[in-house]
Parts: structure tokens; C-alpha cells; sequence
């Protein structure tokens, strides 16, 4: 079976051939319909098909190209957006019940736009954790998103069908939202490419929000290429967007192939090494390895920091909440409405002095990037757990399952930095491990991540079961 | 120092109370689980010594 039918195809390669016309945008999402229907009944990733759509503009972007227009560098690649992401003519649901009572989206979102305007095709909205307040890719109302490296686990989440419709290879570009780790975490347990990019980066209007302080967009992707295809089609000024910094355009795909001669690389030390599985140990020393990075560097107080980001995930969460809670709380998932109505008793002073500590602590470890330029750590403390488990073994420590995932990766988030999560495929499950950037580095975070994907260390496996 | 679960509980009730939150009986303990969660990650970044000057992150801009 050819990569194209499989699912296995990149978005490079895909566009390249309906550049060349050896095959049709019209073919391609065909397949990729086909497969949808024949594995979205064991996965769960998709929770609606834009169907007549996705054919519609396949069909506009062929008569395109037989009528010698630039297609764009995305011409036929399927992609889909997790269900926060406003859908012209579908309901936002943001993983929830109570939204379903919206009226649907008027607009698309500026991203889905802007990578059509690239030739790239929607195909529809994925899976997700309700309201973006989860780690697992669990969802009590439209059921689980499943792991297409083993049906019987988690995805990770929130951005679940985000990292499961890319690692069965139903689609080979999705978006997802991550505030707290909600891309890094989906791709370290589905075994692909994620990118976190700085935040302030990409606009974020028409989607639906968490914590805005902390909310960013960004791809997930089977390759590294596709990652910065998707990233650089996607920048640009966006005034609905109050948050999105007023930067030129800073595209990555040009610099890609530079590899890695002359950037200090740098393992993230101390916390970073604690309570971690073995699995995380060891994908962490392949990919160190493969990067000769022996330098290890401490981040201050991590644990405090990640303490503070939660607590303004709390506060800002629930303050979005507040009527809701108010009105419908009975409708929210119980384990997510339990914290909301916890977070929204948080005395102010806590959550200015989380705000005091945050900026307390970017000004500590932007100080490190005058000593490094990447920083290796572990995406997450271990592979991806079982389905309904509560609690994660962390050292010698049995915790809490839900909120410990993202132990690794909300010391980045909560400062904004740009982190690229690439998988390393053991057996019998993958992990993930970040790579972070200084502030708008997302180039030099990816030039990286594509030196470990040509030196074969890290890859988006064809599963078997998918093809 | 955590703070013990009869005080979490009588927090709970009082700013549900005065936030116009109706929590049911079946999810006081849950949220009082949460809270006291919360408690304990306040306490605890707490400890980092912040001086007076120390600036929280701007968001807005006029």
C-alpha cells in the first residue's frame, strides 16, 4: 500500500505530489475520509467529519492547479482541529456539553484560514478533554479519545483526538491548544511531532478559551517539516487576538536543514530527573546522546513555579466559569467541575503573587539562555497510561494521575516558551521529549528536532493496525 | 503548614455561600479536596521571598 493510502504520507510529500499532479487533492482526502470511517469507531479522535467541505475544496484546490496556479505548499494536505477551534457552520463545543447549545461558528478561526489559504483541507474537529482542563484525552460526554499505539490508553490531553487522528495516520496535520502541556502531552504519548510555540506567537482568536494568560495554538504533526510548513503558514499579525505580540513574520522552513553545529545544548537537571519512569530516562539519553549534549543546567525553584501555574490556571479557569458554575453545574464533567468550583474560591492575593513569582522566575531562566540555546527535558514522567487509571507511580510515590502529568512541562509554559516535543519509539510505547527554545526560537527549537528526526533517532512509527 | 480539612470546609461553605455558588452535597468533598489541594500549592510557592518591587505579568496595554 502506498504511504499516501496508508496515512503515513507527510504533508510535504502530499502536497509536493498534488503539485505535481500525480495525484488529486480529491484523491487524497478520499482516502483520508475512508480511513476516518474505518478507524474513527476504535479511536474516537473525531467528534464530526466536515465531509461535503473537505471534498469541495479539494476539488477547488485541482481546478486550481490545472489551471497553473500555486496551489501552496500545504495544496491537498487533510488537516483537523480540535473541537475548540471555531468551525464555520459547526457548533464550538470545547469538549463540553454545555456549549452544545451554542449556536454554531459564523467564521473559521484565523488559523484553519490561513492554512487553507495554503491549499492545506479541513476534514473536521477532534476529541478533547472538556474545556481544555485535563491531561488524559478522557471525555465523559463524548467518550475517550483512544491511543493508537494501544486502544486500551490514554492519548494524553487535552488535545487528544489532536495527537491520535496524526499517530494512526487519519490525517497528517492536526492543531491543538496547550496551556498547561496540552499538545507536548498528546504528542509524547502518541509518538509525534508537537510544537508549543512561544506565547503571544499565533493568533488565538476564534478559539475557545482556558486560561488566557497561558493558552497558546499550535501543530501536531508525523514529521518536523510538516511542523514548521504548518507553523510558518500560520503567522501573522492578528489584531482579534490582544495577546498575539506585534512581530514580523519569522519564518522557520528556510532553516530547517542547518543542523545543530554551534548551538550549546543544555539538560534540563535536579526536578527534571526526579520521579521520572525509566522509559522517560532513557529516551532523554538517546536523544542527548545523539546530540552530544553533556552540559546539565538547574532551573530555579521548578517546583514552586509549577505550583503557581497551578494555581492561575485555577483562578483564571474558573473565573471563565464563573456563570456557568453559577447556572449548569451539574452539566460539567464531575471531575473537572469539582476543581473549577474549588478554583474559583482562590483568594486574590494568591493568585497576584503566583503572577509576582512567574515573573520572578522568566527573569531566572531567561538569564540560562545566555549560557545555552536549547534545553532538553522530558515531555512527560512516563508513556501513556491506562484508560479510567487515577494514579501514576513518580519515583517511589503513587500520585494523583491528572494533575502530575504535566509535571514537565508547565515550568516551560507557565513563561511562554517555545518547546518542539519529539518521540522516541520504544518499545512497547513511545515518549516524548521537549526541546525549548529562548523567546520566538521556535526555528532554532525545530532545527534541532529535524537533526534528531534525519539522524533516525526520533520518528512518527506507521502503525500496522492503521495502515 | 497544611490547613486542616474542618477549616477547608468552612471556607468552602462560606465563599460558595457568597459567590452565589450552589455546591450539592455530593460534591462537597471533592471540592474540598481540590481546595485543599490548592491550599497546600499556595503555602508552598509561598516560600519563594518576593520583594515588594517584584512585578506581576503585565497582560493589559493601553
Amino acid at each position: 500500500m502506498s504511504a499516501l493510502a496508508s496515512g503515513t504520507a507527510s504533508a510535504a510529500a502530499i502536497a509536493a505530489s498534488v503539485n505535481r499532479r500525480e495525484t488529486s487533492a480529491l484523491a487524497v482526502v478520499e482516502a483520508a475520509l475512508a480511513r476516518i470511517a474505518r478507524h474513527n469507531p476504535a479511536l474516537n479522535c473525531f467528534t464530526s467529519v466536515t465531509r461535503e467541505r473537505a471534498l469541495a475544496s479539494a476539488r477547488r484546490v485541482d481546478a486550481d492547479i490545472a489551471a497553473g496556479k500555486n496551489a501552496g505548499p500545504l495544496a491537498g494536505v487533510p488537516f483537523a482541529v480540535k473541537n475548540l477551534f471555531d468551525v464555520a457552520g459547526l457548533t464550538t463545543i470545547a469538549g463540553s456539553k454545555i456549549n452544545r447549545d451554542l449556536a454554531p461558528a459564523p467564521h473559521d478561526a484565523p488559523l484553519i484560514t490561513r492554512l487553507e489559504g495554503q491549499g492545506a483541507i479541513l476534514l473536521g474537529a477532534l476529541n478533547m478533554g472538556e474545556y481544555a482542563y485535563d491531561f488524559t484525552g478522557e471525555n465523559i460526554h463524548d467518550g475517550p479519545s483512544r491511543n493508537p499505539h494501544d486502544v486500551t490508553r490514554m492519548t494524553g490531553g487535552s488535545s487528544g483526538g489532536s495527537g491520535g487522528a496524526v499517530a494512526a495516520g487519519l490525517v497528517p496535520l492536526t492543531l491543538g491548544s496547550d496551556t498547561n502541556g496540552s499538545i507536548r502531552v498528546p504528542a509524547s504519548f502518541c509518538g509525534i511531532f508537537g510544537l508549543k510555540p512561544t506565547y503571544g506567537r499565533l493568533s488565538r482568536a476564534g478559539t475557545f478559551p482556558f486560561v488566557s494568560s497561558f493558552d497558546h495554538l499550535g501543530p501536531l504533526a508525523r514529521t518536523t517539516e510538516d511542523l514548521a510548513l504548518a507553523y510558518d503558514a500560520m503567522q501573522g499579525a492578528d489584531p482579534a487576538d490582544p495577546v498575539q505580540a506585534s512581530r514580523p513574520d519569522e519564518p522557520s522552513c528556510g532553516s530547517l536543514h542547518n543542523g545543530i553545529a554551534g548551538l550549546r545544548l543544555a539538560i534540563a537537571g535536579g526536578y527534571f530527573e526526579q520521579g521520572r519512569s525509566a522509559a522517560a530516562s532513557a529516551a532523554m539519553s538517546q536523544v542527548a546522546r545523539a546530540l552530544g549534549a553533556t552540559r546539565t543546567i538547574h532551573l530555579p525553584e521548578v517546583a514552586r513555579a509549577r505550583a503557581a501555574a497551578y494555581i492561575i490556571t485555577a483562578a483564571e479557569g474558573s473565573a471563565l466559569h464563573l456563570d456557568r458554575l453559577r447556572e449548569r453545574a451539574g452539566e460539567f464533567d464531575p471531575a473537572v467541575r469539582d476543581r473549577l468550583l474549588a478554583g474559583a474560591m482562590i483568594p486574590a492575593g494568591a493568585v497576584i503573587r503566583a503572577q509576582k513569582l512567574r515573573r520572578w522566575y522568566q527573569r531566572q531562566v531567561l538569564a540560562l539562555f545566555q549560557e545555552c540555546d536549547i534545553i532538553l527535558a522530558p515531555a512527560t514522567p512516563c508513556t501513556a497510561p491506562k484508560l479510567g487509571d487515577t494514579t501514576l507511580d513518580l519515583g517511589a510515590q503513587k500520585v494523583p494521575l491528572r494533575p502530575n502529568i504535566g509535571l514537565f512541562t508547565q515550568p516551560f509554559s507557565f513563561i511562554g516558551l517555545p518547546v518542539v516535543t519529539v518521540p522516541v519509539q520504544l518499545s512497547p510505547l513511545p515518549i516524548g521529549v521537549q526541546i525549548v527554545a529562548a523567546p520566538w526560537r521556535e526555528d532554532l527549537a525545530l532545527r534541532v528536532a529535524h537533526h534528531l528526526e534525519r539522524a533516525g533517532v526520533v520518528h512518527a512509527k506507521a502503525l500496522a493496525a492503521f495502515s | 503548614m497544611a490547613t486542616d480539612r474542618e477549616t477547608i470546609e468552612a471556607y468552602v461553605a462560606a465563599t460558595a455561600a457568597c459567590l452565589r455558588l450552589d455546591i450539592k452535597a455530593e460534591w462537597k468533598d471533592g471540592v474540598a479536596q481540590n481546595m485543599s489541594t490548592l491550599m497546600d500549592a499556595i503555602e508552598y510557592f509561598s516560600g519563594v521571598p518576593l520583594n515588594d518591587e517584584s512585578e506581576p505579568a503585565v497582560v493589559f496595554r493601553a
